[in-house]
């Protein structure tokens, strides 16, 4: 920016000079904010409440924590009691308005609002319409609650904290109190800080912190109750003889402050002179209170000889620290940092720092404001002591209002700190007050006033200058090296670029406002008044007009230009000397969409040039456009005329947006399930658009989309229905009843069943398909029920296809009728179909992976109308594999069978499907479901011969309750059903059997059969069961039989009693044949249990039976012949309706050898 | 209980509600009755109960045995003058294994499977109650009916040797009362 010098303004300049710090604080905010800077929005003010969270972020560099309102900011604050944020990152996205009425201090502190004043209450919120604070207050203040303890970095993003008050009790008060982190790029203006002992604008007290891009304005009150310290300082011994007279060496004090008592003690020997006043030693000791010059010397005298031993400087001092920036920093970085705020303290007090230790760097700052305090420990920097590093203070000037220097006071910092390119502006006030201990290096430094320095106490001068001077830019870019502000692009890779130029003032940085505007540029209702360095943009919908305005008559224009640029790039000052400028008569509006940036150029009287501009206007007037995308469709507007999309599984649907112009501002959406007006849509709810949205649950519905671009043109777009249904797969059954298994051999057999609910109504002409992934193989058996209409169908593949037609499909039942599905208008509201798929007939090459049915309705162009939801799909491996078999084994390892004996034998059987193994995995075989397990048993003889059933006659077999014996060809055949393992229990009696001598084998297999009885599907194995037949008791034949000789099968209770008569033959070798009778009960009521119990026979008669044991009685006992006759009478009223038997058993003695039933029923 | 060889026509005239019943024997009993020969005919005009016996000692596992008998409501040219329905009851303890069925001319299938599905009474008796027949008074009726019993084959076990059962049959008939 070239500005040229204005003429004849110097008294103007310095009254206005003088005004602008008032003005600045006490006047309305738009103009003091009128640097290229939009007037500050202060509608919106802090309610005093907390929030809940940061607007958004994580902390970290590349997201910071964002703060935008004041909630935000008391949150933060609170934030700051359990958390220093040590290395996070905090941005400010906004102004923050905390108070919109103007603070002011005159000895008390004011609150003007709507344009009356208010007094503030001392230390309270409250003020109120009188300096006596009486009657009902008139209102509360917000205040904030220091950030404490911050060890992050802050960035205001240049954008303005408003309206802060602090007023509190605590010995520190500042918008940060021990601040060690970073602030930079950060407005904090029309504020009001009343604090402790240690106060500053930014920072109470601040260690290893940095200050940049920082401006502070307002009022800074240190607490008028300051700290009281005391320190002993130790002397030597001294000793004196008569009339000698000493200067007692004074030690370097440690602590600063204003000395506001000191007092030297120690022991004497005798009365002494000090500083020509009399001292008297009493009890050998002396307290001597010294006036506040003490520090030049204390010259001890003695009259006598004297020895004054332990002697000790006790001082008090008052310590208070405000500062306009900081109230006390150690190791502190400050640049590009303006103070114009009112300091008041009643101690130290600094500008930019009241107090200063250890480490100082100060670069391109200063300050303006008001320091006033008493005593003048003030200036730029207040005092600066104990430097332990070497401290720099560079390109920086004070140009306070009053009472200051450029520093106040600089103690034991030997050599350690340099001060360069820097000046005072100040009239008549000291460059520095007062140098103890210490050595400053003083380099291209000048001062209005004149300075005089101890030769110890500096290095190189400090120059006097006019103040004229001081406001030659020439003077200052080439001497100061002040040098002027290019641009932002600029500023950033040459940071010492920073300073802009005022015809008659003194160089302002960069972030400061204009002293002296000339002109103003308006564009629709925003306003600027110099060149700007950021692109903010602005954003209209419509034509905005434009218009360059005379600040005041006092300094008219005499020509105006302006410069229209259409892009978004910023000239430098250098460019604009170079385009052709417009004459500018009157306003001019912009009325095409794009991105403006106004240029103005105005010449005052004196030939001064001065360039405004705006920040980035852009006029959009389009709406933005914007895509709802998702299966291959596009939805780009608003729509109240809605068709259907159906999708049958989880989709997503994404939106893309653009807008070509102003950008876009937000991208939204809600779902819906039932069409919304724009009214709705406008007062609606909306989602934030991030991530496609997915739609993944079964219902209707509709997306709607809101687009806003950054000129809040808004477009809404929406979807159609999008309907998520389908058939559901409910089942799928291996087989009979296996639900879990995948792998299935290619002649097994699977069913589906389908259902369906219908969410929305289906058009006409729609037809059913059977579908698949893969191609249904050639001669697979479909049979489709319908079982709403209660219909079954038949389809057989005659060649490979992925779908089938369910007209294809049959009818059955119809005899020799062709009959096939008809499709009919859908109006029902659901359908369940359950489709079966047999492979039995199927010759398959190669097996088939993964292979899935499901059901789809199809439109007459083949475009799928509602389909089957994935999520219910289940695929199963058919593998080309020899089918199962059946499997038998037995842990049974018992003794051979004597077939010729009484015996039972129990086998214990497992019966299973051997699978076929693919790789190890099981492969199920349907085939078996429906089949029934069987036992198939014979006896062969040792060459493998299978005996006949003739022969079999003693032999039977048990499974469960049933018996069973061998069928014709000889093999006993037992149907187990399903069970997996079984007991098979052999029975053998002593009948005889005609078998010849000689071992035989129970050969056992498993069978798997519809009947589980016949197949051949048989075990490969066999369980081999020995047996045999003892030679020497086949010998041995009995003939035993009993001939009954009277009606004895069917009787009847009613007839009472009944007289039975038998013929016992025998024919036998035996030694003592006896013949046993006894009386049995059939047990269950059930042709299918043919098992007995037994009854005691005595108690069915009145004949005396001897008996053999118990239930057990002799029909016939010692035979002597083959024929023995048994007469029993039965008393019929005895017995129950049901079934008996009567068994005779001979025995040769106690050997049983043969038994014969003859059964009877009674009713 | 006498053996006796049986080919009856019986002719029972039934005026008023009775039962009547027929006893077979099977297996080894008494009774003569043979199969595939009219053993009764039940007209319900008079009353009589006799017992028979069905010898059916060589009823083996695979083989079965038809009865067959016919009832009506007229006789040598009278008829009864009221609407009559009918019950036939068929009464056994079931201790065989047997598969008992009634057939009635004109229908396929069997109008009752007198099974162990059925109820028992006091006495054990597996009592079987065939649908009610209807016999107009203005019309002759002669219904025809089959008793088959089957002896399936796969019980031929020992257990199933020397078995012994009966069967009763018994039909009631009664005025039906128009609603």
């Amino acid at each position: 920016m070239n500005i040229k010098k204005l003429r004849n303004r110097k008294i103007f300049i310095l009254a206005f000079l003088i005004v602008c710090t008032g003005i600045i604080i006490t006047f309305l905010p738009s103009l003091a904010r009128f640097k290229n800077r939009n007037p500050l929005d202060i509608s919106t003010v802090w309610d005093g409440t907390v929030a809940a969270s940061y607007r958004s972020g994580s902390g970290t560099k590349s997201d910071p924590y964002i703060i935008s309102s004041g909630k935000e900011l008391s949150y933060f604050s609170n934030m700051l009691k359990n958390t220093s944020y040590e290395g996070k990152y905090f941005e400010l996205s906004n102004d923050i308005i905390l108070n919109n009425g103007l603070f002011s201090y005159e000895d008390t502190p004011t609150y003007t609002l709507n344009n009356s004043k208010f007094y503030i209450k001392n230390k309270t919120n409250d003020y109120y319409d009188n300096q006596e604070f009486s009657g009902i207050k008139i209102g509360t203040l917000n205040s904030f609650n220091s950030l404490d303890n911050f060890k992050g970095h802050f960035n205001g993003n240049f954008y303005t904290i408003y309206g802060l008050y602090i007023t509190s009790s605590n010995s520190d008060s500042g918008l940060f109190t021990n601040l060690l982190g970073e602030v930079k790029n950060l407005y904090v203006t029309n504020s009001l800080i009343e604090g402790g002992s240690t106060t500053g604008g930014i920072a109470s007290s601040a260690t290893n912190a940095t200050i940049k891009n920082v401006l502070f304005s307002g009022n800074v009150i240190g607490n008028k109750e300051i700290k009281k310290e005391t320190e002993q300082l130790p002397l030597n011994d001294l000793n004196l003889i008569e009339n000698q007279t000493e200067n007692i060496v004074i030690p370097t004090r440690q602590k600063n402050g204003t000395i506001t008592n000191a007092t030297l003690t120690g022991t004497c020997t005798t009365n002494f002179n000090l500083n020509d006043k009399n001292i008297e030693c009493q009890n050998s000791t002396f307290e001597v209170t010294l006036d506040n010059n003490y520090s030049n010397s204390i010259e001890i005298k003695a009259s006598v000889a004297l020895s004054l031993t332990n002697m000790t400087l006790n001082l008090s001092y008052n310590i208070g620290y405000t500062g306009g920036l900081i109230g006390v920093g150690e190791n502190i970085t400050i640049e590009n940092a303006i103070n114009k705020a009112n300091v008041v303290a009643s101690d130290t007090a600094g500008g930019l720092i009241a107090l200063a230790k250890d480490k100082i760097n100060i670069t391109q700052s200063y300050n303006s404001g008001n320091i006033n305090t008493v005593p003048t420990y003030s200036g730029l920097v207040g005092v600066i002591e104990n430097l332990n590093t070497t401290s720099t203070i560079k390109n920086s000037y004070n140009n306070s209002g009053n009472n200051s220097g450029f520093v106040g006071n600089v103690f034991n910092s030997q050599n350690l700190l340099t001060i360069e390119n820097s000046f005072e502006a100040g009239k008549n006030y000291a460059f520095i007050k007062k140098i103890e201990n210490s050595k400053v290096t003083f380099n291209n430094v000048y001062s209005i006033g004149t300075n005089v320095f101890k030769e110890q106490d500096v290095e190189g001068t400090v120059n006097t200058i006019n103040s004229d001077t001081l406001k030659n830019k020439d003077f200052m870019i080439n001497t100061l090296k002040f040098n002027e502000f290019q641009s932002a692009e600029n500023q950033e890779s040459n940071q010492n670029f920073a300073w802009l130029y005022e015809p008659n003032e003194l160089p302002t940085l960069f972030i400061d406002d204009l002293q002296n505007p000339i002109a103003t540029l308006h564009v629709g209702t925003n306003s600027w008044n110099s060149l700007g360095f950021d692109d903010k943009k602005i954003y209209y919908q419509s034509n905005v007009a434009f218009r360059i305005e005379e600040i005041s008559n006092v300094r008219p224009i005499k020509e105006a230009y302006y410069y229209i640029q259409r892009s978004d790039e910023l000239l430098s000052t250098k460019d604009l000397e170079n385009i052709s400028w417009e004459p500018y008569e009157e306003t001019i509006s912009l009325t095409e969409n794009g991105s403006y940036c106004v240029y103005a150029k105005v010449i005052d009287t004196n030939n001064h040039v001065y360039y405004i501009n705006s920040d980035l206007i852009i006029i959009d007037s389009e709406k933005p456009e914007v895509k709802i995308m998702g299966l291959n469709k596009e939805w780009s507007t608003y729509t109240e005329n809605l068709s259907n999309t159906f999708i049958n599984s989880n989709t997503e649907f994404s939106i893309t947006a653009t807008d070509d112009i102003s950008g876009l501002k937000s991208i939204q959406y809600l779902l819906s399930d039932t069409p919304l007006n724009i009214s709705t849509l406008e007062t609606s709810t909306w989602e934030d658009y991030q991530t496609p949205i997915s739609i993944d649950s079964l219902g209707s519905k509709i997306i709607y989309v809101k687009v806003v671009d950054n000129s809040n043109n808004i477009t809404y777009a929406n979807s159609d229905y999008i309907v998520y249904e389908g058939y559901t797969l409910n089942k799928m059954i291996i087989g009979s009843s296996n639900e879990t298994d995948r792998d299935i051999t290619e002649h097994s057999k699977v069913t589906y069943n389908f259902t369906y609910k219908e969410l929305k109504n289906i058009e006409d002409n729609i037809s059913h398909y059977l579908c698949a992934n893969v191609p249904f193989p050639k001669s697979t058996k479909i049979t489709l029920k319908d079982n709403k209409n209660k219909k079954v169908y038949t389809h057989k593949v005659t060649e490979e296809k992925l779908k089938i037609a369910f007209t294809e499909f049959k009818e059955l039942g119809k005899g020799n009728m062709d009959v096939y599905y008809k499709e009919e208008k859908i109006d029902s509201t659901d359908e369940d179909f359950t489709i079966i798929i047999d492979l039995k007939d199927t010759t398959l090459n190669n097996g088939i992976k993964g292979m899935e049915i499901y059901l789809e309705l199809q439109d007459t162009n083949g475009s799928t109308k509602r389909s089957t939801i994935k999520s219910t799909l289940k695929a199963i491996n058919i593998h080309t594999l020899s089918d199962s078999i059946p499997t038998i084994s037995t842990s049974y390892s018992g003794n051979a069978i004597d077939l010729n004996s009484d015996s039972v034998e129990t086998v214990d059987l497992t019966l299973n499907i051997e699978k076929s193994l693919k790789e190890e995995i099981p492969v199920y075989d349907s085939t078996f479901d429906d089949k029934l397990k069987g036992l198939q048993i014979k006896l062969i003889d040792e060459s493998s011969n299978t005996v006949e059933k003739q022969y079999l006659k003693n032999i039977r077999f048990k499974v469960g309750d049933k018996y069973y014996s061998p069928n014709n060809d000889g093999i006993t055949r037992i149907n187990v059903g399903t069970e997996q393992n079984i007991t098979l229990t052999i029975f053998t009696s002593s009948n005889s059997t005609n078998l010849k001598e000689g071992s035989y084998y129970f050969k056992i297999s498993s069978v798997s059969a519809y009947d589980g009885l016949y197949s051949n599907l048989k075990s490969r194995e066999e369980i081999t069961i020995p047996a045999y037949i003892d030679k020497q008791k086949s010998d041995q034949t009995y003939n035993f039989n009993i001939e009954e000789q009277s009606d004895y099968r069917i009787l009847n209770r009613s007839d009472q009693n009944v007289s039975l008569k038998f013929l016992m033959k025998y024919l036998s070798n035996c030694e003592n044949p006896n013949i046993r009778i006894s009386l049995y009960q059939k047990n269950k009521l059930t042709a299918y249990d043919q098992t007995y119990k037994l009854l005691d026979l005595q108690n069915y008669t009145e004949d005396p039976l001897e008996k053999v044991i118990d239930k057990v009685y002799y029909a016939s006992k010692l035979l002597n012949s083959s024929t023995s006759e048994f007469n029993l009478n039965l008393d019929l009223t005895k017995f129950e309706p049901n079934g008996y038997k009567l068994t005779f058993e001979l025995y040769d003695n106690n050997k049983k050898i043969g038994t014969i039933d003859k059964k009877f029923i009674i009713r | 209980m006498k053996k006796s060889k049986l080919i009856i026509i019986l002719i029972i005239a039934i005026f008023l509600l009775f039962a009547s019943g027929i006893t077979y024997s099977i297996f080894h009993s008494k009774s003569n009755l043979q199969s595939d020969q009219k053993i009764a005919k039940f007209i319900f005009d008079a009353e009589k109960t006799d017992e028979f016996e069905v010898p059916i000692g060589d009823l083996e596992p695979n083989t079965f045995k038809e009865f067959s008998f016919q009832v009506s409501n007229n006789a040598q040219g009278k008829k009864s003058n009221i609407t009559l329905n009918y019950q036939i009851t068929i009464k056994t303890f079931h201790f065989m294994p047997t598969i008992i069925e009634l057939f009635k001319e004109g229908i396929e299938e069997p109008i009752m499977t007198c099974d162990e599905t059925y109820t028992r009474n006091t006495d054990n008796e597996l009592v079987c109650n065939s649908p009610y027949q209807e016999m107009p008074y203005d019309t002759n009726v002669l219904d025809e009916y089959v008793l088959k019993v089957t002896f399936p084959k796969e019980y031929s076990g020992l257990e199933y040797t020397e078995l012994v059962d009966f069967i009763d049959l018994n039909i009631k008939s009664f005025q039906k009362v128009e609603k």
